[in-house]
């Protein structure tokens, strides 16, 4: 009541003081009225129609046709320096490894400790995980067949680029990987999990999520240890050089969670071998305990 | 007597207030780590916007509903100051909502063209920044109107 009533004493005296001023220009009636309003909301919602558009356009995706396998992305992503991964530490990857319940080491065929990957290519949170998962196990031994990939591009995170372990094999003198994409990218079925995947998978992972590791039976995460938009927008060859540097954001989410598998796996491998699990990056991840 | 220009500084003041209960509960549920009320489809996923790494402000650990709710604080105190009669207040609440679009359209972005998936509290709270801009505007229409009539 105040307000108006002191603002109109005041306008009431500027207009004494002011007579002969008359009307305002045209030109502020354009301020007036709906238009303002209108217009704040049009723009509005036509820039949110237009993030809608882009979200639909389909991205151009060369793992589309076929899995492709880059054996040059790959080498560039598999040979990341030890001192890397030493800067990065730990990162701003999530606490996701969780201790198993006791019991001996799982262990393969070959008698080295086993490790187990649970997953499907459509899924976008695998698309991120694999990329930790692949770096650390590449500390330990070789791949081969990694094939580009990219997650659903109708699910969350669409289109994340990764690789797919549909045809990759591994091999290591430390460990054993047995590791299995159930769906296609358009979430077809692909693949069945075998036995020892399947009670791994059923002991660990109550809520039968995707992806599931679990290294040697003494460590197991289900889901991912960053998330995926990390690397949303970017090619394998960005992610590759941006895994050079200790201070990008996606080195910090990626290396920062490899060195906690590599710290996992460097637990049921008796600490070998000793380059690498004596890191001080490896060193320093401090894994949950039972 | 009031007139509508009051009206305009009230509804601001209850945005203001809607903004902070928004903001506050996200950011105690980013903090509290307890699960978001929210329900799931194929559109609606506020755990997946949450998580993702466009819900921190960048280069920070801080949630972004850490800064939405710091807005809305200020919203708050330029409504009480509009209602109290302070000069150039709605001048400033305008510029304010205005700005904060900036960050909103930013983070309706990440939502629909990399997530792909909309948080409700998220568009709510969008919906409040939007709605004290109108209702600045509104309200600086109506002292400009009553200025053009005298």
């Amino acid at each position: 009541m105040q307000v108006s009533e002191r603002a109109g004493t005041r306008r009431a005296r500027r207009a004494q003081r002011q007579p002969s001023r008359g009307p305002r220009p045209r030109g502020r009636s354009v301020w007036r009225g709906p238009l303002p309003i209108v217009a704040v909301v049009v723009a509005v919602v036509v820039v949110v129609g237009i993030f809608v558009a882009i979200s639909r356009q389909p991205a151009a995706t060369p793992a589309e046709q076929s899995p492709v396998v880059n054996s040059a992305v790959v080498s560039k992503v598999t040979s990341v320096p030890a001192s890397v991964f030493d800067q990065v530490g730990a990162g701003t990857s999530q606490d996701i490894i969780h201790p198993a319940p006791a019991g001996d080491v799982l262990k393969g065929a070959s008698g080295k400790p086993l490790a187990i990957y649970v997953g499907a290519e459509f899924c976008p949170y695998c698309a991120s995980e694999r990329w930790s998962f692949i770096l650390a196990l590449s500390r330990f031994g070789t791949w081969n067949g990694l094939a580009l990939s990219r997650s659903s591009s109708t699910d969350v995170f669409p289109n994340t680029p990764t690789f797919t372990f549909r045809n990759a094999s591994y091999a290591s003198d430390y460990l054993e990987l047995s590791a299995v994409e159930t769906s296609d990218r358009e979430g077809k079925p692909i693949a069945s999990m075998t036995p020892t995947q399947d009670k791994a998978y059923a002991r660990l992972d109550s809520g039968q999520s995707i992806p599931f590791i679990d290294v040697g039976d003494r460590f197991y995460s289900v889901g991912a240890g960053y998330a995926p938009d990390v690397l949303s927008g970017k090619s394998w060859d960005d992610i590759a050089a941006a895994l050079r540097d200790p201070s990008s954001a996606v080195a910090k989410a990626v290396l920062g969670h490899a060195n906690k598998w590599t710290a996992a796996i460097c637990a049921v491998t008796g600490g070998q071998p000793g380059d690498v699990c004596s890191g001080p990056a490896v060193k320093g991840i401090q894994l949950p305990s039972k | 007597m009031r007139t509508g220009p009051d009206r305009t500084a009230l509804a601001a003041l209850a945005l203001g207030i809607a903004g902070v209960a928004v903001s506050g509960y996200l950011t105690v549920v980013h903090y509290g780590g307890v699960a978001l009320a929210c329900q799931q489809s194929s559109l609606i996923d506020c755990e997946a916007v949450t998580t993702s790494s466009y819900s921190l402000i960048p280069g920070t650990d801080l949630p972004v509903s850490l800064a939405g709710l710091a807005w809305a604080l200020v919203v708050v105190g330029l409504a009480s100051a509009l209602l109290s009669g302070a000069r150039g207040a709605d001048v400033i609440l305008l510029v304010w909502s205005a700005v904060a679009m900036i960050p909103v359209l930013y983070l309706v972005w990440a939502e629909i063209v990399i997530v792909h998936r909309i948080c409700l509290w998220c568009t709510v709270f969008h919906a409040i920044v939007l709605g004290t801009l109108l209702a600045a505007l509104v309200r600086l229409q109506g002292a400009a109107a009553l200025e053009e009539q005298v």
